[in-house]
């Protein structure tokens, strides 16, 4: 019996198999799961393309192991020994070491719109972004301290 | 008939995925999965150009099966990777 159909499989093997493709310095592309990367990568519409590189910048959305869990966020800190995380629509923060750290995102696709992550249009974008985001953490974080 | 050149077999866990590479990345979307006969003749198809009856007979050299139903699983077989777009 000859057998070809769709396969279903964890994501712990499925990024296994991808980190080794990493490795070998292919780049590979997936399409990305959730929404904590709002409104940049949206849950089950954005092909994601990464490749690994030596020295990830502040800004790279980076796919990394954190707690037994293979994340793509973003880099919002970089420490000698460590880098912190958080996904664009995300109130937590990731630490990791380099080590955990396997590729970064260097272009996306959502429908038809393929946007390269190095393009200045993105970066504005992103640093505007980010600029919002901090102002609504930190009125976030008023707002929960006067509850108290 | 002939597979793409841009379709690669890659094994997660035990399984052997049919992925294609399209603008230089291997890309993880729509993966479909091979059972050791598909992958004999995904293979076969990617290094050579055979119609049918040449893929049954170099089958039915392979393996030890009944002649019609080996037909009709080419046939299916076929008939999915023409609707994957897997063919040149």
């Amino acid at each position: 019996m000859i057998c070809l159909s769709k396969l279903v499989i964890s994501n712990q093997e499925f990024f296994e198999t991808i980190i080794e493709d990493l490795k070998k310095g292919d780049k590979v592309s997936f399409l990305v799961k959730g929404n904590s990367m709002k409104p940049f990568l949206l849950d089950g519409l954005t092909e994601v393309f990464l490749l690994k590189r030596d020295n990830y910048q502040v800004g790279d959305i980076c796919l990394f192991e954190y707690r037994n869990q293979y994340i793509l966020h973003r880099l919002i800190k970089r420490h000698k020994s460590h880098f912190i995380f958080r996904g664009d629509n995300s109130v937590f923060t990731e630490t990791v070491h380099e080590e955990d750290i396997h590729a970064y995102v260097y272009q996306y696709k959502t429908g038809e719109e393929v946007v390269s992550t190095a393009s200045p249009e993105y970066r504005k974008k992103v640093k505007k972004h980010l600029a919002r985001r901090r102002i609504y953490l930190f009125l976030r974080k008023l707002a929960r301290g006067n509850k108290r | 008939m002939k597979i793409k050149a841009n379709y690669v077999i890659k094994t997660i866990k035990d399984e052997f995925v049919v992925v294609p590479i399209k603008d230089e990345a291997i890309r993880f979307r729509g993966i479909i999965t091979l059972n050791n006969t598909a992958k004999f003749i995904f293979e076969t198809l990617k290094n050579f150009n055979l119609d049918k009856k040449e893929l049954l007979d170099l089958m039915l050299e392979k393996y030890d099966v009944d002649q019609g139903l080996l037909e009709k699983d080419i046939e299916n077989f076929v008939k999915v990777l023409e609707e994957n777009d897997l063919l040149e």
